[in-house]
């Protein structure tokens, strides 16, 4: 019933146990949300399911197990993700950087590439319409002429975002995508990622410290603190949970009660 | 198609883009109009000077597809065109083989060269990866020595001008007009395969590997295909160089000859296939330059025993200061100084 599931998932650096027995699932239309502390594990899950690291035990996507597979080999099975620092192409402009994700979509050869051959020229041109879509979709085309590399990091997150939608990606998986934005692109975010799942009807997974954010539109969440899995419900469940807040939401409280402290001496 | 009033809307960027395009075209119309008419007009030296920066253009071209788009150093360029020189010499010496064999036969076996040299890739990066490429020049060199030797012909092999529709390419004139169709030919294509998925798969890993692999892109594959397609490109140019001399050496493939590949599209502007054709221009003519410095400067101390030692120190210096102050190389300075143009007329046309 999931189309992602993740079983038993161990994975160590070394001596360190950076994932001890995780599992977790994601269902079709569904926007899960995982939260923890920073160095909880929540990356090292994406690096996981998208081949980058080799954990133990099982992980299935629509029947296909992943385990062993290349990254390019899993992302060709249709699972994009985005990066907590964007990862953009700099010297590209935002238009060319969605469309290297058009890559396992691309049929022509490379006799057609290279001799721009009519076949090869009407196929770019529908790879075209399909990111002009996406960054008119995201509000992005006033600045789809411009090298990425010179823009605002918020908005080179955003492209970012549109990168993995514009793969039609069967899943998707978004790492902190909110991070480094202001508040109103998070609400502008906030509404392109529930109007995404809403269209596309897809499952999403979601990395996410905006507890905001997460519940006003995530669907579940699921709980990290130091590789293991302490929590997994719906949000107004989850964040009432003692042990979620003294793993998680006790410490950013504390931070914040730091962060106050100190500001005035900082000023001093 | 789902929506057809958004698809025409969408047509409008798409438009924007082709139209930047068509004014690119007419520019480059006007400079190949302008570049078939200088025959008629040009010495027979300078007819030499812009083949041999015709030959030096392929080669640059290759090397940055390699290293300014792929990110893949190389100091092997001088091993791989020594290899097409090779191949269609050796070739033409021992079955008399003629244009349409030898050249083919020179871009294949530069492609298996890259394929073989291109490995390493896969494990080593940059400084690494350079000295493994290093090898690649030094292996070519021993072989094609060593055939010299064995065949008799230690100052080298000669080659007969080749034949192409019963036409021997022999004078400046026709060497020009052949060289010049190759170089837009060569261009054409890299600029096809880097406005496709290939190229931007080159670009994806140069920039992240590991973001490359997670958006699909088979790293390790395309990695090897531009070792591939750059070094048959290189053997061709290679292959070129042979016929145009007439003659094939080791002595002509130095370590410095891909030093002076590197410094092409350092120069010229990392990235750019217009980089590569300026870096190509200037670097050719650095030589001829101090030379005519040697003669109009007479005090400066130069003669002929210092040229090629002072061009060298040129070049070092020439590189130092390109990658402190204009790491965008020619291509940068170029585009900075149409902006400002393109800017001025615009404020004189609100004016």
């Amino acid at each position: 019933m999931f189309d992602l599931e993740l079983k038993d998932i161990e994975l160590h650096f070394g001596g360190l146990v950076v994932l001890n027995r995780v599992s977790l699932g994601v269902r079709s239309g569904e926007l899960l949300a995982l939260i923890g502390p920073n160095g909880a594990g929540k990356t090292s899950i994406f690096n996981c399911i998208s081949g980058i690291y080799r954990p133990k035990g099982q992980i299935n996507f629509l029947g296909t197990s992943l385990i062993g597979k290349k990254p390019s080999a899993i992302a060709e099975l249709g699972i994009g993700r985005t990066f907590q620092h964007a990862e953009l192409i700099p010297r590209m402009n935002a238009r060319e950087n969605l469309l290297v994700a058009r890559h396992n979509h691309v049929k022509s050869t490379l006799v057609e590439q290279w001799l721009r051959l009519p076949s090869a020229r009407r196929e770019e041109a529908d790879h075209l319409a399909v990111v002009n879509d996406v960054l008119d979709l995201l509000s992005l085309s006033h600045l789809a002429h411009l090298p990425v590399g010179g823009l605002p990091f918020g908005i080179q997150k955003i492209i970012g975002f549109g990168r993995a939608l514009v793969a039609d990606p069967k899943i998707l998986l978004m790492d902190e995508p909110s991070a480094g934005l202001t508040q109103e692109e998070r609400e502008e975010l906030a509404y392109h990622i529930d109007s995404a799942k809403n269209r596309l009807g897809i499952p999403m997974l979601w990395i996410e410290h905006d507890m905001e954010m997460v519940s006003a539109i995530a669907d579940r969440i699921h709980v990290l603190d130091y590789g293991r899995s302490i929590g997994d419900g719906p949000p107004s469940e989850v964040l009432e949970d003692p042990e979620v807040i003294r793993a998680y939401l006790g410490t950013t409280q504390i931070a914040q009660a730091v962060d106050t402290a100190a500001a005035p001496l900082e000023k001093g | 198609m789902s929506n057809t009033e958004t698809g025409i809307g969408k047509i409008a960027p798409v438009r924007a883009v082709a139209k930047g395009d068509g004014g690119n075209r007419t520019a480059w119309m006007g400079l190949i109009v302008l570049l078939a008419l200088v025959p008629l007009v040009a010495s027979p030296f300078h007819l030499d000077i812009a083949s041999q920066i015709f030959i030096a253009a392929i080669g640059a071209l290759a090397l940055m597809v390699l290293t300014g788009i792929a990110g893949q150093i190389s100091l092997g360029h001088g091993g791989l065109m020594a290899a097409g020189a090779f191949t269609t010499g050796i070739l033409y010496k021992e079955t008399g083989a003629g244009i349409w064999i030898t050249l083919p036969a020179s871009v294949v076996a530069g492609a298996v060269i890259g394929l073989i040299f291109g490995l390493p890739s896969l494990r080593l990066r940059g400084v690494y990866l350079a000295m493994s490429t290093l090898a690649l020049h030094f292996v070519v060199i021993y072989l094609g020595g060593e055939y010299e030797f064995a065949s008799g012909a230690s100052t080298g092999i000669f080659l007969d001008p080749p034949v192409i529709f019963g036409y021997e390419l022999y004078d400046g004139q026709a060497w020009y007009y052949a060289l010049f169709l190759l170089v837009a030919g060569t261009y054409w294509g890299c600029s096809n395969l880097l406005n496709s998925k290939t190229g931007r798969a080159w670009e994806a890993l140069h920039a992240n590997e590991t973001a490359a692999e997670a958006l699909g892109v088979q790293v390790a594959r395309y990695k090897l295909l531009a070792f591939v397609i750059t070094s048959g490109i290189a053997s061709f140019s290679g292959a070129l160089f042979a016929y145009y001399q007439s003659f094939v050496s080791v002595e002509a493939f130095t370590l410095f000859m891909s030093i002076q590949y590197i410094a092409m599209i350092i120069i010229g502007g990392m990235g750019s296939l217009t980089g590569a054709l300026l870096g190509a221009i200037f670097v050719t003519l650095v030589p001829y330059c101090i030379e005519w410095l040697m003669e109009t400067v007479p005090y400066l101390g130069l003669d002929i025993s210092t040229a090629s030692s002072a061009s060298h120190a040129a070049f070092g210096l020439l590189m130092i200061l390109f990658l402190v102050f204009e790491p965008s190389g020619l291509i940068g300075i170029w585009k900075r100084t149409v902006a400002r143009f393109s800017s001025q007329s615009k404020k004189e046309g609100v004016q």
